[in-house]
C-alpha cells in the first residue's frame, strides 16, 4: 500500500473531494471497502453525503487521524460524561441542520469518533434545560393540551428543580 | 375612538361599551358591541375593526381576525394598522412566512413619508431573522434515526431524560415507548419530593423490567407503595434506598427479589442483625450488602447462613454502643471456615455517641480472598491478622495495643497492599510504617497518616525520604510538626507524588513553591496540593502554583 495515496470521493451532489487514504481510513465503512477492493483507482461515491457536509467530515478526520483506534468495548456502563476536547468543541459550532448531517454522515460513513462527539453535542444541548428551553432550542411545538400538559407537568416536574 | 362632538351617540356609546366589557375580560359580548358599533353611521371604521379583530386573535378565531384586518387593507391600503393587525394574527396562527409576505407586500403601498412605515421595516426584519435561525432548527427526534438517538439518550441521566417527557407529545411517546430507558430509576440528585405516582408510572414505561433503582426523597406514604411496586420487578439487580422504611416491612417485600446483587441500605433505615442475617439467606445472589445502621438483636434470633457462595463486599455501620452482653453486636460477622467463595471486601464502622472501640467478632485472616478491609472504631487485638491478599486497608479511629497490633506469626509479606490509609489512628508510629512498607515489603502507592497522633514530622519525613518513593499519593493533614523543614526534603526525594495533602499543618508558601518547581522541572505530574487551614501558607504561592497547572486547595 502507498505510504499516503490519495483517494477520491464524489459528495451526493456530484463533486469530487480528494483525501488521503490514512484521513479517508477513519471510516470503517472505506476502510473495509478498500480493503475488499484493493485499490480504488475511480472516485467513491458517497450517495448519502453532500459536499459541505463531506468536507467537514474530512476535516475532522484529517484532525484526527493520528488518534489511537477507539477501544471498541461498548460496555454497558453509561458514561454519563459529556466532556468534548476543545478543538471539537469548536467544530461542532455550527447550525443545527449542519450538526445533524454530520451524526448522520458518520453514522453511514461508520466514524465512531466523530458519532461520538455529535451526540454529545446534542446531549449538550439539552442537558441542565428546563422543557420550554428544550422546545425553543430545537423549535419543537408544544402540542399537548393544557390538562395533559398539567398532568405530565405534575408526574415529572421533580426532575426540574432548580 | 378619535372623533370629537357634543353630541354622544350611540355609537360613542356602543364603543365605551365594548371597550369596558372587553377590559373585563367578557370578549364575547365586547365582540358583539364592536359588531353593533360598526353598523352605526360615521363611525371610524377602520379604528373599530382593529379592535374586533385583536379580540378575534385573543381568543384564537385567527380567520375572522385576518378577515377583518383584509378588510381595513381594503379599505385604506396606505394605513399601516391594517398590514400590523393582519400580520400579528398570522404569527399567533402559527403563520410567520405569511406575515413576512404581508410585510413585504404593504411596503409597497405604504407611502415612504408615512410615520407607520418604519415600524412594518421593523417588524419585517425581526421576523425574517427569526424565521431564518428557525429554518435551521429541527428536531432531532424527527431528523435522527432511533439508533442514534438512543446514543444521545444514554449521555443523560435519569433526571434529564424525566423533563424531556414534557416537550412534546412525539418525545413523550417515544421515550415512553423505550422499555430500556426506564430499566434504570434514579432520584439520588434530587431535592424536592417525588410522589409515589411518578415512580409507578416510570416502573410501568420499563413494563416491570426495572433493573437498577436508586431511591430517595419520597413522601412519607409513598414509600412503602414505592417498594411495593419494586418489589415486583424479578430483574431488578441493584437497589439502593435512602428513605426511613421500617426494616421488617422492607424484608417482607423485597425477600422475594431473587434477582438482586446489590442492596444498600441508608443510616434511616435500621436494620438488626436477625435481618441482616434474613436478608442474606432469603437473598443468596446478593453480591455487595451495605447496611448503614446496623443494631444488636438476642442470639436466639440470628441465624446466618452458612455458605455466601456470591457474596463479595459485606459494609456494616453502626451507633450501637459496643456491649459485652447476650446479644449478638451490631457489627457482627461470623468467624468463618476458610473457603474461596468469601468476600473480597469488608467494611466495618462502628460511631457510638461516646467513642468507645467495638471488638471485632472474626479474623480478616478467615476471609482468603480479602482485598479491601476498612475498619472505622474498632479495637484491633491480637486475634486480628491480615490476609496477604490485601490491597488497600482503611483504618479510622479505634484502638489497639502496639505499633503493629496484627496477628503476625508468619510475618508474611504484603505484594499487593497499595493503599494504607491510616485516619485518627492512635497507635501509628514510624514503626508501623516500617513494618508494612519494609519488612513486609507491601508496594505502597497511597499513604494516608493525617490526624495519627503519635506520628511526628522529622521522624515521618526521614522513613518517606528512604522508604517512600513509589508513593503517589501523600495526606499528613493534621499531623504534629509539618513544617518546611520536614516537608522540602519529601518534595525533593518523592518523585512520583501526583498529590498531596498538608492542610492544618505549619508548612509556608516555601513548601507549595518547591513541590511545584520540582513537579516543573522533573517529569513529574503533580496535580493537586492542599494546603486548607495552613496559615503560614501565602496566597502568593498558592497563585504562582496554580498558574503553573497544579490544582491547589487553600
Amino acid at each position: 500500500m502507498a505510504a499516503n495515496q490519495t483517494l477520491t470521493f464524489q459528495s451526493s451532489d456530484g463533486v469530487d473531494i480528494s483525501v488521503d487514504r490514512d484521513v479517508a481510513e477513519r471510516s470503517l465503512l472505506i476502510k473495509n471497502m478498500l480493503e475488499d477492493l484493493g485499490d480504488a483507482h475511480e472516485a467513491i461515491p458517497i450517495p448519502n453525503v453532500n459536499e459541505a457536509v463531506l468536507k467537514k467530515v474530512i476535516e475532522w478526520c484529517s484532525y484526527h487521524k493520528n488518534d489511537p483506534p477507539s477501544t471498541g468495548d461498548d460496555d454497558d456502563s453509561r458514561r454519563k460524561t459529556t466532556d468534548i476536547d476543545e478543538w471539537d468543541q469548536k467544530f461542532m459550532q455550527v447550525d443545527q441542520e449542519m450538526l445533524f448531517e454530520i451524526i448522520l454522515a458518520a453514522n453511514y460513513l461508520d466514524i465512531k469518533g466523530l458519532l461520538d462527539v455529535g451526540c454529545k453535542t446534542v446531549a449538550n444541548m439539552i442537558k441542565g434545560k428546563s422543557p420550554e428551553e428544550i422546545r425553543k432550542t430545537f423549535n419543537i411545538q408544544n402540542d399537548f393540551t393544557p390538562e395533559e400538559e398539567d398532568q405530565i407537568r405534575r408526574e415529572n416536574e421533580w426532575a426540574e428543580d432548580r | 375612538m378619535t372623533r370629537v362632538g357634543p353630541v354622544r351617540s350611540e355609537s360613542d356609546f356602543l364603543y365605551r361599551r365594548a371597550q369596558t366589557l372587553c377590559g373585563q375580560g367578557n370578549f364575547a359580548g365586547a365582540l358583539e358591541a364592536f359588531t353593533e358599533t360598526l353598523r352605526c353611521p360615521g363611525v371610524d371604521h377602520l379604528d373599530v375593526l382593529d379592535k374586533r379583530s385583536a379580540i378575534y386573535a385573543k381568543t384564537g378565531q385567527y380567520n375572522l381576525a385576518v378577515k377583518d384586518a383584509q378588510r381595513m387593507i381594503r379599505d385604506d391600503r396606505q394605513d399601516e394598522r391594517g398590514y400590523l393587525r393582519c400580520a400579528k394574527a398570522l404569527v399567533m396562527e402559527g403563520k410567520p412566512e405569511k406575515a413576512l409576505q404581508l410585510y413585504t407586500y404593504a411596503l409597497k403601498y405604504l407611502p415612504e413619508d408615512r410615520p407607520g412605515r418604519q415600524l412594518v421595516v421593523q417588524l419585517r426584519d425581526r421576523i425574517q431573522s427569526k424565521l431564518k435561525t428557525v429554518e435551521t432548527c429541527c428536531d432531532p427526534m424527527t431528523v435522527l434515526p432511533l439508533e442514534i438517538i438512543s446514543m444521545i439518550l444514554g449521555h443523560l441521566t435519569f433526571r434529564q431524560l424525566v423533563t424531556l417527557l414534557r416537550v412534546s407529545k412525539k418525545w413523550n411517546q417515544f421515550l415512553s415507548s423505550f422499555r430500556e430507558l426506564w430499566r434504570r430509576i434514579d432520584l439520588s440528585s434530587v431535592r424536592t419530593r417525588v410522589p409515589h405516582t411518578s415512580v409507578s408510572a416510570y416502573i410501568r414505561r420499563s413494563n416491570a423490567t426495572l433493573t437498577y433503582a436508586i431511591i430517595k426523597n419520597l413522601n412519607n406514604p409513598s414509600r412503602h407503595k414505592v417498594l411495593e411496586y419494586l418489589s415486583r420487578c424479578r430483574q431488578l439487580e441493584y437497589l439502593e434506598i435512602w428513605t426511613p422504611v421500617e426494616c421488617g416491612l422492607a424484608y417482607d417485600l423485597l425477600k422475594s427479589a431473587q434477582s438482586l446483587r446489590t442492596l444498600i441500605l441508608s443510616a434511616e433505615i435500621t436494620v438488626s442483625q436477625e435481618y441482616i442475617a434474613k436478608f442474606l439467606t432469603s437473598l443468596p445472589r446478593l453480591e455487595r450488602f451495605e447496611i448503614h445502621r446496623s443494631t444488636a438483636s438476642p442470639a436466639s434470633k440470628v441465624q446466618w447462613p452458612s455458605h455466601l457462595p456470591n457474596l463479595r463486599s459485606i459494609s456494616l455501620a453502626s451507633e450501637d454502643n459496643p456491649n459485652f452482653s447476650a446479644n449478638v453486636p451490631a457489627l457482627f460477622i461470623p468467624h468463618r471456615q476458610p473457603e474461596s467463595d468469601e468476600p473480597d471486601k469488608l467494611r466495618l464502622h462502628s460511631g457510638p455517641p461516646v467513642a468507645v472501640p467495638c471488638p471485632m467478632t472474626f479474623d480478616p485472616m478467615d476471609f482468603v480472598r480479602l482485598r479491601k478491609l476498612d475498619l472505622g472504631g474498632m479495637y484491633i487485638g491480637r486475634t486480628v491478622g491480615l490476609p496477604p491478599t490485601l490491597e488497600s486497608l482503611r483504618i479510622r479511629g479505634g484502638s489497639a495495643r502496639g505499633t503493629f497490633p496484627f496477628a503476625d506469626e508468619d510475618d508474611r509479606d504484603f505484594p499487593n497492599l497499595h493503599t494504607l490509609v491510616l485516619s485518627d489512628v492512635g497507635w501509628v508510629t514510624v514503626e508501623t510504617l516500617h513494618e508494612f512498607m519494609v519488612r513486609r515489603r507491601a508496594p505502597v502507592k497511597i499513604l494516608h497518616v493525617d490526624t495519627c497522633d503519635q506520628l511526628r514530622g522529622p521522624a515521618l519525613s526521614g522513613f518517606l525520604c528512604e522508604h517512600g518513593d513509589g508513593l503517589t499519593e501523600l495526606n499528613v493533614s493534621h499531623l504534629f510538626g509539618i513544617n518546611d523543614a520536614v516537608m522540602e526534603p519529601i518534595a525533593a526525594h518523592l518523585r512520583h507524588l501526583e498529590v498531596v495533602n498538608m492542610s492544618y499543618t505549619d508548612v509556608t508558601g516555601n513548601t507549595t513553591r518547591r513541590f511545584v518547581q520540582e513537579s516543573t522541572d522533573t517529569t513529574r505530574r503533580l496535580k493537586h496540593i492542599n494546603v486548607k487551614g495552613c496559615d503560614s501558607a501565602s496566597w502568593d504561592s498558592v497563585y504562582w502554583g496554580r498558574e503553573q497547572g497544579v490544582q491547589i486547595v487553600k
